[in-house]
């Protein structure tokens, strides 16, 4: 690969040396490859031999128009760059262009300054300056990560960060949206329990003690792609939600114990249907005491109210940690 | 006697420090028998073996006293004996050791006298209460108490009914013996004639064991199932109406039986939670016919297993597997003949005992939806393409109504033939039976051939008792704590990152359950070094869900609990001293509005409500203990 710089300006015999050149990087650059090896360079440029080829790409590493890459095989690439970005690089200082390459490099997972600095083998004040010059010219942009909340991370101004990034639909700003999901949760749950129960919300309550749906009708339960699709119909949100955001929220639900997966479809638990105030039977009291009914934690939504933890009522409160703390 | 003579009035603090049960019961024990009582339970508890000389030494009273108190603890099963017989000297010593038998039948006495009283009635309720009391009594001892030819041929068939259904069971010999000590006795005596039949000949010690190990397993079983006094039970009277108990054998009252109803009753209520209100009676009267049949709720066979497990020197403990196949043959057991249960069987027992558990089969009509109605009702209300008016809502009550209605005028005509049932309600008995079933993560049911079902009491139980323990996850730590908990037990082993991106939480609100929880030892945590060094600053830390220590330490924390209400009670009671020895007085009783002052019957007022509602506390707290103590194995 070491071509001397002399022989690159040595006229080619069927036109000048700088056109075909030229016409090397365009080809590159219509191809839309983001990178070359030796071999397909060669059957890009149809030229003869190597040493030819080499030449070129020579001319062109000095243009600052092509880059040269290393594969994981440890092969050399050749990545084009248009003209204008080499323009860009061309005006930068040379620890601005590699602080800029190694940004360039990371894409839409973004690099961390840290890494920079470890990567660049430059000073801190160096990268911060670096950083900063770039950022002013708008060619980087910091970005804040999800998963990484404490760390300054930077991509090419132009990129949208990856979800890893973002964190997905659940983010908003880099902080996770609690209420748009509580809201989807409460939709998801109450389409499922609509299909699970008939009149289960009927106004005033229900006719009869029970109403159920027979065991036949479970393949009447709405399945994923119908829960997808009801999100989508209902107008609930303008973020575009993948199968896979659906199950998790419908995975959240799950240990939430308010579905249950029935052969692949879900059917929501009767014991969410009580707690929610549904499954009422007309002119019933469900508050009333129950003497004929032996006492059931999962009552709780009916027979207790929640205790404040005042000075007040401290006497009358049993303390689950009494016993350990002893 | 060197020791220093004294009588406790008061129970040592140790006793309540020492652990849970040892607070609860013996302050239970007190209020039954007595401070010098519960002391000498509590020491038995704390040395689990002791000869009289040995417990008089430690409870530093007179030994006349600790006699007395051992007599009543033994009477009413509170306490164990056992006499060794050492073959050297030939001299036999006895020794005791607490048991929990008794304390439970008192911890359950009300509930249990309730029960008895609702299914069978007041004379019944007073003949337990009596054998309660007693430890156990005969026939013979109980009518002479009785006044009347009439009233004691009653009295004769309430206890032959309490037999017959197993509430009260005979006493034999083995029955204050200690089990354990009945068994390490068979097994000292296997090894004895292994020895004698196996000397000089080279086998190892793995196989010896194992061959002592079945031998003291079959003598074992033969020993407990032998039943001396059951063929003297009832006696032949040509001229009596129903078979007459002998008045000669002591009757106890059985625990097991009534664990038996309460698991019932505990199946019965969940399956209100998870399935409905009709399918839960229905379930409570299947579970009603099939409770005596049912298999026992301590069962016998993993507790002899427990006891194999320990003995020889390469004891590890018992083996998982094991219990597996324990488990295996008693999910056997619960499907055997006659613990079968079909629609029309339903249908009967509904007409026999509906009214009891709040169903008939009026009830039952029209709680199971037609599909093809409700979804095409929709459907048409979809195509009209508007939203819900008045005109809409009143069409779909009307529709109901009228469905409702010309069920009613066929059923006019019915007279809940049991021969010849309507076809529409055994129809819908068995959509019931079917929603029971439905759910396999969950059986109340299990569906073995085509309408015949099967209640899986032993798979069922532990089912039950994880299911409860996250609901008391739920409803003291919060919603969210249950969320978090079931996301560790889907994943097995999962850190705080990853639990926090599955259940779409807040990671600092996933680490501050994730700290409660495991204040709780409800979740257990697992570092997980990630440089060579192993420092502390890079661990992360994984964290994991067992049911089983996280139930057992829940337990203790419960019984710990009941003992606290038990010492409020007493707490408060010497509080109102003053008053109430007022109040008890003979020339007061009946004439407290006229003698009490103003005062004084407000703050009685005061006494009586505060005393209900600890007591409703200790009752709930209880049903946790019936669960976490009894279903979960």
């Amino acid at each position: 690969m070491s071509v001397k710089s002399e022989e690159s300006s040595v006229p080619d015999a069927n036109g000048s040396f700088a056109e075909t050149c030229t016409k090397l990087h365009r080809d590159m650059l219509a191809r839309g490859q983001s990178s070359y090896t030796q071999e397909e360079l060669l059957e890009i440029s149809k030229m003869d031999s190597n040493q030819q080829l080499m030449k070129c790409v020579q001319e062109l590493l000095n243009r600052g128009i092509v880059r040269l890459l290393e594969s994981k095989d440890r092969k050399v690439l050749f990545q084009p760059i248009t003209e204008a970005e080499a323009v860009k690089i061309n005006n930068m200082s040379s620890d601005e262009a590699m602080v800029y390459s190694y940004i360039e490099a990371a894409g839409r997972e973004g690099i961390w300054t840290k890494t920079i600095k470890a990567k660049t083998n430059l000073h801190q004040h160096v990268v911060q300056r670096c950083l900063k010059s770039l950022e002013s010219q708008s060619y980087i942009k910091s970005v804040k990560s999800v998963k990484y909340p404490q760390r300054k991370i930077y991509m090419l101004y132009h990129l949208t960060p990856s979800i890893e990034v973002t964190g997905g639909p659940w983010f908003t700003d880099s902080e996770l949206d609690s209420d748009f999901i509580d809201s989807l949760l409460i939709v998801i749950w109450r389409f499922v329990a609509s299909k699970s129960y008939p009149k289960c919300f009927k106004k005033g309550g229900m006719d009869v003690e029970q109403y159920s749906y027979p065991v036949s009708n479970n393949h009447n339960l709405p399945s994923l792609e119908e829960i997808s699709r009801f999100i989508g119909a209902s107008g609930v949100t303008s973020v575009e939600l993948s199968l896979s955001d659906i199950r998790s929220l419908c995975s959240v639900l799950e240990y939430e114990e308010k579905l249950v997966q029935v052969d692949n479809l879900y059917k929501a638990t009767w014991q969410s249907v009580l707690e929610a105030g549904g499954g009422r039977y007309r002119g019933v009291n469900v508050f009333a005491p129950q003497h004929n009914q032996i006492f059931s934690i999962s009552d709780t939504y009916r027979v207790m109210n929640p205790l404040g933890d005042t000075e007040e009522n401290k006497d009358d409160t049993l303390y689950l940690d009494s016993w350990m703390s002893t | 006697m060197s020791a220093r003579e004294w009588a406790p009035t008061e129970l040592p603090l140790s006793m309540k420090t020492k652990s849970p049960e040892s607070f609860l019961f013996t302050s239970l024990l007190k209020l039954v028998l007595g401070e010098q009582a519960a002391y000498v339970f509590g020491i038995l508890l704390d040395h689990k073996r002791l000869t009289l000389p040995q417990l008089q030494k430690l409870c530093k009273m007179k030994l006349s006293a600790v006699k007395k108190s051992l007599v009543s603890l033994l009477q009413l099963e509170c306490a164990v004996y056992f006499e060794e017989t050492n073959f050297i000297t030939d001299k036999s010593q006895t020794y005791y050791s607490s048991s929990f038998s008794g304390c439970y039948k008192f911890l359950y006495a009300n509930a249990i006298i309730n029960d008895i009283h609702r299914d069978y009635g007041e004379l019944h309720a007073a003949i337990v209460q009596q054998v309660l009391v007693n430890g156990h009594l005969t026939i013979g001892e109980y009518l002479k108490n009785v006044d009347g030819a009439a009233r004691a041929e009653e009295t004769e068939r309430a206890f032959s009914i309490l037999v017959i259904e197993k509430w009260l069971i005979p006493i034999d010999e083995l029955h204050f013996q200690s089990k354990y000590d009945l068994f390490h006795k068979a097994y000292h005596q296997q090894t004895a004639i292994f020895n004698a039949e196996n000397k000089g000949k080279a086998i190892s010690q793995a196989k010896k064991l194992q061959v002592i190990k079945e031998e003291t397993r079959r003598k074992h079983q033969q020993l407990m199932s032998e039943d001396k006094v059951r063929s003297q039970l009832f006696q032949s009277d040509s001229n009596s109406m129903f078979p007459k108990v002998n008045p000669e054998i002591p009757l106890t009252f059985s625990l097991n039986r009534y664990l038996k109803r309460l698991r019932s009753l505990h199946f019965a209520s969940e399956a209100r939670h998870k399935v409905g209100e009709i399918s839960s009676r229905l379930y409570a009267v299947i579970l009603n016919r099939l409770e005596a049949k049912s298999a026992e709720v301590d069962n016998p066979e993993l507790r002899l297993e427990k006891y194999l497990a320990n003995v020889g020197q390469s004891g590890v403990g018992l083996d998982p597997r094991v219990v597996e196949q324990v488990r295996g043959r008693y999910e056997l057991k619960d499907q055997e003949r006659g613990m079968n249960i079909t629609v029309s069987e339903l249908y009967k027992e509904l007409l026999r005992n509906g009214e009891k558990f709040g169903v008939t089969v009026e009830s039952v009509k029209n709680t199971i939806a037609d599909p093809s109605l409700e979804f095409g009702r929709k459907r048409k209300n979809e195509d009209s393409n508007g939203f819900p008016g008045a005109k809409k809502v009143k069409i779909e009550v009307d529709e109901v109504l009228e469905r409702l209605g010309s069920h009613d005028s066929d059923d006019e005509n019915e007279n809940d033939d049991p021969d010849n049932p309507d076809p529409r309600i055994m129809s819908t008995l068995l959509q019931h039976l079917k929603l029971l079933a439905s759910d396999p993560k969950f059986p109340f049911l299990i569906e073995t051939d085509m309408g015949q079902f099967h209640v899986p009491y032993t798979r069922l139980s532990p089912i039950l008792a994880k299911h409860v323990f996250k609901q008391y996850v739920k409803a003291i730590i919060g919603p969210d704590a249950l969320k978090v908990l079931n996301c560790i037990e889907d994943k097995r082993l999962a850190d705080e990152k990853a639990v926090s991106k599955l259940v779409l939480m807040k990671e600092a609100s996933v680490r501050n359950i994730l700290s409660r929880l495991l204040k709780f030892n409800i979740i257990e945590l697992q570092e997980i070094p990630k440089t060579q060094d192993r420092s502390a600053m890079r661990s992360v830390y994984a964290f994991r869900f067992r049911p089983q220590p996280a139930i057992e330490m829940f337990k203790k924390s419960i019984l710990f609990n009941m003992g606290e209400v038990l010492e409020k009670l007493e707490h408060y009671k010497k509080q109102n001293k003053i008053l109430l020895d007022k109040v008890n007085r003979e020339d007061v009783k009946g004439r407290e509005q006229e003698l009490l002052l103003p005062s004084e019957l407000k703050q009685l007022e005061q006494y009586y409500e505060y005393e209900s509602t600890w007591i409703t506390k200790f009752g709930r707290l209880r049903t946790a203990i019936d669960v976490f103590e009894f279903l979960t194995t």
